[in-house]
């Protein structure tokens, strides 16, 4: 096996594992509010996230940054309440925020701190021939994620058709909007548990 | 109707991640993973394997196979402890079967992590087979990289837990 191929996997095992809960929270989170028929706005999302989270940890591993473990780990579920909350919050995108779609910069800024998070590790393991390393586990931590994505696609498709099955017709409330006030409750309920846990001070 | 049903999703909602989700991962994603470099030098008939670990880890697993409490400023008996588990989950065969006796040629530690070293004199013109199960009964996700260099040439071998020895070229 190539070492390309060895970090991919270590990257992509390192995601697709019940204990990255956190990152898979969060990708919940950034999907809750699009359809089937949005693919093109997840993607441009999920990029988004992807360069935030691939900067920092160049920038980590590489030593030009240094990050207190204990403030990341603590910022990471806060991403996950604010990602919940503007889930919330939000109906109208284009109509807030100044009129533009502003969801992928803010996939952006808070995958930086996602990067961080597992930049750490990597900086302290990766001592030697870091080019090769670190990209095959960025791609591993793409694909990962992809597959994370494409189950929660799954799961939302079962969601919103046991909602609209629930729905009695005539009825004013729209399907999907049940379905994100569902998951961005829980995933508030859940981050915000988490944050008071790895409260750092 | 409408209230009702919202209610109740967002009751079940609420109960279900207070009373399931939240308690349940409190601690980061660590990433659960040893690099270890691997050469073999036929010239000089050598082996040397040099593994990097995150010393918190280590020395859980140090004292959970050794049953005492030895750290690192234990002095001999950490040393003989750690190696003791260094060369039990560090395995080096020949393509017969037969184990390779590692010995320990230094230990240093940067930071967090320690980098042990350890090497052997090889049987000449055997293929030989390397196993790293380092830290694989303290983690479910344990991910072990090996990159072997071996007449110049590298490959990078991965282990997880139950994994068996594999060919270093």
């Amino acid at each position: 096996m190539s070492e390309f191929l060895a970090f991919l996997q270590l990257g992509f095992r390192h995601i697709v594992d019940i204990e990255a809960m956190d990152h898979i929270l969060f990708l919940v989170a950034l999907a809750a509010i699009y359809r089937f028929r949005d693919l093109k706005s997840v993607l441009w999302v999920i990029t988004a996230f992807t360069i935030g989270h691939s900067v920092t940890l160049a920038l980590a591993v590489t030593g030009v940054l240094t990050l207190p473990s204990a403030i990341i780990e603590f910022l990471i579920p806060v991403t996950i309440v604010a990602t919940g909350i503007e889930n919330l919050v939000v109906r109208d995108r284009l109509r807030s925020a100044g009129g533009f779609n502003y969801r992928p910069m803010f996939a952006g800024v808070f995958g930086l701190v996602h990067g961080a998070g597992f930049a750490n590790y990597l900086k302290a393991l990766f001592v030697e021939h870091l080019t090769v390393p670190l990209f095959g586990f960025n791609v591993g931590i793409e694909l990962g994620q992809l597959l994370v994505l494409s189950m929660i696609a799954v799961a939302f498709a079962v969601v919103d058709y046991a909602i609209q099955r629930l729905r009695a017709p005539g009825a004013s409330w729209h399907p999907l909007r049940v379905r994100v006030v569902a998951v961005s409750v829980l995933v508030v309920v859940v981050g915000s548990a988490w944050a008071v846990q790895r409260n750092p001070w | 109707m409408r209230k009702t049903l919202l209610g109740r999703a967002l009751a079940v909602v609420v109960t279900l991640a207070a009373t399931v989700g939240a308690p349940t991962v409190v601690d980061a994603h660590p990433l659960h993973s040893t690099i270890a470099e691997v050469v073999e030098d036929h010239a000089h008939g050598t082996v040397r394997a040099t593994v990097r670990v995150f010393l918190d880890d280590f020395t859980t697993a140090v004292q959970k196979r050794s049953r005492s409490p030895v750290t690192i400023a234990s002095g001999p008996q950490w040393d003989a402890a750690a190696l003791a588990y260094a060369v039990a989950a560090f395995t080096v065969t020949d393509n017969s079967g037969r184990a390779v006796v590692l010995r320990t040629c230094g230990v240093r530690r940067t930071s967090d992590l320690l980098w042990i070293c350890l090497e052997s004199s090889t049987p000449a013109g055997r293929t030989l087979m390397v196993r790293n199960s380092f830290l694989c009964e303290l983690f479910d996700d344990q991910v072990n990289v090996v990159q072997a260099t071996v007449a110049g040439a590298r490959r990078s071998l991965l282990f997880t837990r139950g994994d068996k020895a594999k060919p270093l070229s």
